[in-house]
């Protein structure tokens, strides 16, 4: 018995050193799973920061707190036209991606042709049977010339360039489509020379354009020409292929747009001695070289755009009025307008990508704030309306913003400025701010469809006012001048003003307005900022001009540039402007929170503002998130750069006074 | 018995916490590669036709599939 029980004590013994052993393995492994459990919970609870991006003083985003934001890409369309197929009737699309896509037919499902090349300008050789695209993605600001032939299935590049910095910004195919017709810029040089490629051979003239040039159309041996001297001194030249010469047109008025239409020249014209302001349309014969203005209806208000049918017996016309757009069609006799046709779209959409499908159809894409964009055609003769793409728009995203409200301040010269403003549709206290200032300056904010918008105003409660400050395309010449050289600060009080009128603003939280800005919008914003330390809680500068002075520096810079923001060689107003940033007057900055974004591919301003305006306000304390992305150029945008923007303002809006 | 319990144990800690590593990568931009916003508020920065290519331009979508800048066709 006691052997008995001397055994099981030894084998009790043996079990409890082996449990014991067992409890330390046990152990062991339930630590191994516990101690790394939080490190793993940590990396996949963040929201992650791309690879390509550097960035300093930004808060780890938990996913939970920004991934409500997103939703799948299958939940949404928007779709807007590259180029009609007027052989085949089709047309060649693009979507969110920016990818070239063939809808052969209405509503048929898009064929993708081409991908990540980010195209700048797309366009369909007049037989069908290939088209023509602009990339830069091998090069930054330096677009390549290539061809896609629906035959191959394959994308061919066709012309080498070879100087240090050139590009082909503008081309066109010849009416039979037996050639292309294109402007090699060399910005280096600073000069452009026109050029054609036959798919044999390409072939330039000896004509010597200073400056940058668009080829806007061509046909028989006239090609037209413009030159960009300056946002309002459009210049329009016609080139002689078989002497090569170059005869003005229109070296006095501002001729944005121009066509040629058989043996007539139209152009649309501001300042010269025919036409003083918008709306205005010339024609003139190419052999009499009698100039006429056509008789545009008195309730035409602008013309966006004009387009003539293939036969020329029809005028296309968009415009638009408070940024609603309208597109008009009118018959057209010899340079005569003689009637229009009934309107046949409702007074609710911006209107982009007109193209004359054949001569009795016109294409064109509608959206509005809380419309993604689609495509229609509309048959002029049977008055029948084809969807072609329709949009799709995630619950997520439905019915939360209220139509944009036009808004109308005076600035501090008295001038009166405005912009739309995008508001949540129910709110229950003051609503935050963020006003939006756009790049450019030349160029115009019309309500389009904006998924930041509505994120921001549902999730936030903002109210986004979208500014279209002096210097904004759309409000005439002397709009557009009223920021140049040294009147530059008369843009940033546009700007504070809007302030002034924001504080009358029963609904709107003065005490919680943010800027932001790309580009030159992010100039204004910066500036803004420092120039009211006290009304601003923060500023989002996406990859901005930062410094004038820097700018003009860059080698790239030609005349156009220097109309604009002045001779860099003029040291008085250099210093002016300078004043005017926020780098090297850093001691002038009220600690206001700041939102950076830099590409490092960004050509056009030198990336040594960036690091020193960041270095220099956060040595000084402040506040400031920067993203600097090793992949992108003068554009930095993404999900996590929106995610960035909506924590910022979350932090803002949040924080007491 | 405990170089066997040790290897196992170091094995499994290197097994979870290597998969850790890659989580933060690949899992994390995997799942929300499926969670996308899509049109860019700076769609509204539209190339005119008061502005050359170089000075407006600024389409730019980047890597991420689902955002367009402001790339609007001309």
């Amino acid at each position: 018995m006691h052997v008995m029980a001397g055994e099981k004590m030894k084998m009790n013994i043996k079990r409890r050193i082996r449990a014991s052993k067992l409890g330390r393995f046990a152990l062991i492994v339930g630590l191994t799973f516990l101690f790394p459990s939080p490190v793993l919970s940590q990396d996949s609870d963040l929201f992650p920061v791309p690879e390509s991006y550097q960035v300093e003083g930004i808060p780890p985003m938990k996913k939970a707190e920004v991934e409500h934001l997103f939703f799948e890409p299958g939940t949404v369309r928007s779709n807007l036209i590259w180029d009609a197929d007027r052989k085949n009737r089709r047309l060649l699309i693009t979507d969110r991606t920016n990818n070239i896509y063939l809808l052969s037919s209405p509503l048929a499902q898009p064929e993708k042709l081409v991908e990540k090349v980010v195209p700048n300008s797309v366009k369909m050789r007049p037989n069908g049977q290939a088209f023509a695209y602009t990339s830069d993605l091998e090069d930054e600001d330096n677009f390549q010339l290539f061809l896609y032939d629906f035959e191959k299935k394959t994308s061919t590049k066709l012309v080498t360039l070879k100087g240090k910095d050139e590009s082909i910004d503008y081309f066109l195919w010849s009416r039979t489509g037996d050639h292309i017709l294109y402007i090699r810029a060399d910005y280096d040089l600073k000069r452009s020379t026109l050029c054609s490629y036959d798919f044999q051979r390409e072939t330039c003239f000896p004509t010597e354009m200073k400056g940058v040039w668009e080829v806007m159309d061509a046909e028989g041996d006239k090609v037209l020409l413009k030159y960009w001297k300056a946002a309002t001194a459009q210049h329009l030249y016609i080139l002689d292929r078989k002497t090569a010469q170059l005869t003005p047109i229109d070296e006095k008025g501002n001729s944005r747009g121009a066509f040629l239409a058989g043996v007539n020249l139209y152009w649309t014209a501001e300042g010269n001695e025919f036409c003083q302001r918008d709306p205005c349309i010339l024609s003139m014969s190419l052999k009499s070289k009698k100039v006429v203005q056509l008789q545009l209806p008195e309730n035409l208000l602008s013309v966006n755009d004009a387009k003539i049918s293939g036969d020329g017996r029809r005028l296309l016309i968009t415009g638009s009025r408070d940024g609603i757009d309208y597109l008009r069609i009118f018959q057209l006799k010899g340079n005569k307008i003689t009637d229009e046709y009934p309107p046949f779209l409702p007074n609710t959409y911006v209107i982009w990508h007109t193209r004359w499908m054949s001569n009795n159809e016109v294409a064109y894409t509608i959206e509005n704030i809380g419309k993604p964009a689609s495509i229609q055609s509309f048959n002029i003769d049977t008055k029948q309306i084809t969807d072609w793409t329709k949009e799709k728009l995630p619950p997520s995203l439905e019915n939360k913003v209220s139509a944009p409200e036009v808004v109308r301040w005076k600035s501090l010269d008295q001038r009166e400025i405005s912009g739309y403003m995008v508001r949540p549709k129910w709110t229950a206290k003051k609503s935050p701010v963020l006003i939006d200032i756009h790049g450019g300056p030349q160029i115009l904010a019309r309500p389009l469809f904006n998924s930041q918008d509505i994120r921001l105003a549902s999730n936030l409660g903002m109210a986004i006012i979208h500014t279209n400050i002096r210097g904004s395309s759309g409000f005439g010449k002397e709009f557009m001048d009223a920021d140049n050289k040294e009147k530059r600060n008369d843009a940033v009080k546009d700007i504070r003003a809007l302030l002034d009128w924001v504080e009358k603003q029963p609904n709107l939280a003065a005490d919680k307005i943010f800027l932001r800005g790309g580009s030159y919008g992010g100039f204004i914003a910066l500036s803004t900022a420092l120039q009211e330390p006290k009304r601003i809680r923060g500023v989002i500068a996406e990859y901005p001009l930062i410094s004038i002075r820097g700018m003009l520096d860059q080698s790239w810079v030609d005349e156009f540039a220097k109309n604009e923001y002045g001779d860099p060689r003029d040291e008085k107003l250099m210093a002016s402007l300078d004043e005017l940033s926020p780098l090297n007057n850093a001691g002038r900055w009220n600690s206001i929170p700041l939102l950076l974004t830099r590409g490092k591919l960004d050509s056009r301003n030198p990336e040594k503002n960036a690091v020193d305006l960041k270095n220099q306000l956060k040595g000084r304390g402040g506040d400031v998130w920067y993203i600097y992305s090793t992949s992108d150029g003068h554009g930095v945008s993404g999900r996590y750069v929106f995610a960035a923007i909506y924590k910022f303002l979350k932090t803002g809006t949040n924080k007491e006074n | 018995m405990k170089k066997r319990q040790s290897f196992f144990c170091i094995a499994l800690l290197s097994t979870t916490l290597v998969a850790n590593v890659f989580a933060g990568g690949t899992i994390g931009t995997s799942t929300f590669g499926f969670l996308d916003n899509v049109i860019n508020a700076v769609a509204l920065l539209l190339r005119g036709d008061s502005c050359p290519v170089r000075q407006c331009q600024d389409c730019r979508p980047g890597e991420e599939p689902d955002d367009n800048g402001n790339c609007r066709p001309r």
